[in-house]
């Protein structure tokens, strides 16, 4: 079946033997069913390839066009639709489309795998479903990507076009799946769990991502797919690996086909402009002050005074990862929705001067994160906007001792 | 007076037609629907029915109160 599926070469072989059937006089209602099954999945531009391809192996352009006829019956007399665009999503590396084949994987950890070892789990009690349980949730937590990635990237275009709510409640929903699946895996990591909790606990947590890929597949990808621009699939597809990707890793990188294929959507491409920036202790030409920032052994982000965030780093390992489609944005929409409230509790204290900075200290895997939000302030006082630094301090705090220059 | 619920239509279109039907279903448990801008974004996309299945809410019972408000359902 392969080959049928996917081999050019063979299509290519059916589509010429078609061409000669009609020259050598066979009518286009027996040759219509072939040429059917054979144009079934495929894009309208491999077809004008193939096509292509036949001229060039020295097929006169006459018995070609003799296809026109096939290609018509076949659309119901436009020969237009034969060349119509393909659907977006079903072009490998689409966003829509990567975000698909995910679901299909999620669902497969869902169908094939937790559901039947919980199933086995509820009947036999055994510590071996327990693990084999573990082990599913530990794979089904790389939906945390899925869910950035639609957060991060997908979401702020939405906001855009002012589709605000959908996306506020989806992105609460994605946090209940987060939670329920890490509290999943603490409860399968303890041996006093109860069975009965346990079974319901993460038996209602499958049924919540099979949900939420139902939501998304019925309304949040054809809304999105009738409301966004090709360049902007286009920087949704060009940030995505910033974030990763969920079990599946797109081969290629999807390019429309109305954007300079050599050029992809690099609209941040500009050149530093020449010249000085003046600061108050000394001159630096834009590219070194670029650089010098990158280069601080912390991440930072700049909210301006109306919310929106103007500038981050772009060191060599960000601790939190920001693409770039985040500028511009709302920092409220940046925040899932259970923690906007405190974020702008933040911003509003930092801003009427209650506050100077607000510092928190997460562990985060190996890292301890210290996250400080400053407010910016020009010489009269007047609020500029707030700065967030963080920082992994936990090779600082290993720190003891002295290490001199004489000790090297 | 009966009103026409088709089941078919998009929660959009049902609602321009009949704005109460956003109170029933906020009943019924789809608490989203009334977050502001939800009937004109997503509502554009979802039915009745597919909102039945997200949400698990059994269709009989929706047509029951939808019937016990007056409408006449339509499949």
């Amino acid at each position: 079946m392969s080959e049928m599926i996917n081999n050019r070469e063979y299509r290519q072989k059916i589509l010429k033997e078609l061409i000669m059937e009609l020259h050598n006089g066979k009518g286009v209602d027996e040759v219509k069913p072939r040429f059917e099954k054979l144009i079934s999945g495929i894009s309208a531009k491999e077809i004008s390839e193939m096509e292509q391809a036949l001229i060039m192996d020295g097929m006169p352009v006459e018995q070609i066009q003799e296809l026109c006829d096939v290609h018509a019956a076949v659309f119901k007399g436009s020969i237009e639709e034969i060349h119509r665009p393909q659907k977006p999503e079903e072009a490998e590396g689409h966003p829509v489309n990567i975000f698909k084949l995910e679901n299909i994987e999620l669902d497969k950890i869902v169908k094939d795998r937790i559901k039947p070892h919980l199933e086995s789990y509820k009947n036999s009690g055994k510590d071996e479903d327990k693990n084999y349980l573990l082990e599913d949730l530990s794979l089904l937590w790389e939906i945390d990507k899925h869910y950035s990635r639609k957060e991060n990237l997908l979401f702020p275009f939405m906001e855009k076009y002012g589709i605000t709510a959908p996306p506020k409640v989806m992105w609460g929903v994605d946090d209940e799946i987060r939670d329920a699946i890490k509290e999943g895996r603490v409860l399968l990591s303890s041996d006093t769990s109860d069975k009965g909790t346990l079974v319901e606990k993460i038996d209602g947590m499958a049924d919540k991502v099979i949900e939420m890929i139902f939501k998304e597949e019925s309304i949040l990808f054809p809304m999105v797919l009738e409301t966004l621009s090709e360049d902007e699939w286009a920087k949704i597809a060009q940030e995505s690996d910033e974030i990763g990707y969920t079990i599946v890793k797109p081969k290629t990188r999807w390019i429309p086909e109305n954007i300079n294929k050599d050029d992809p959507a690099e609209d941040n491409v500009q050149p530093l402009n020449d010249g000085y920036i003046k600061f108050d202790a000394g001159l630096l030409t834009p590219e070194q002050a670029n650089a010098m920032l990158n280069t601080l052994p912390v991440d930072i982000t700049f909210v301006d005074k109306n919310g929106a965030v103007k500038y981050f780093t772009q060191g060599k390992e960000r601790i939190f990862s920001r693409p770039k489609t985040i500028i511009g944005r709302q920092v409220e929409n940046c925040h899932p929705p259970a923690s906007v409230h405190i974020v702008e509790k933040i911003v509003e204290d930092l801003k009427a001067g209650i506050k100077d900075n607000e510092d928190f200290w997460i562990k985060m895997g190996e890292k301890y994160v210290y996250i400080r939000y400053f407010a910016v302030r020009n010489e009269q006082g007047e609020f500029l906007g707030i700065m967030e630094v963080t920082q992994d301090i936990k090779p600082i705090q290993s720190i003891s001792g002295e290490k001199r220059l004489i000790s090297q | 007076m009966s009103y026409i619920l088709d089941l078919s239509k998009s929660v959009y279109e049902i609602s321009k037609e009949h704005p109460d039907i956003i109170e029933i279903m906020k009943e019924l448990g789809f608490e989203s629907i009334t977050a502001p801008g939800m009937i004109n974004t997503a509502g554009r996309f979802m039915t009745i029915p597919k909102g039945a299945l997200i949400k698990n809410i059994s269709m009989d019972k929706i047509k029951e109160v939808f019937k016990s408000k007056g409408y006449e359902v339509k499949e």
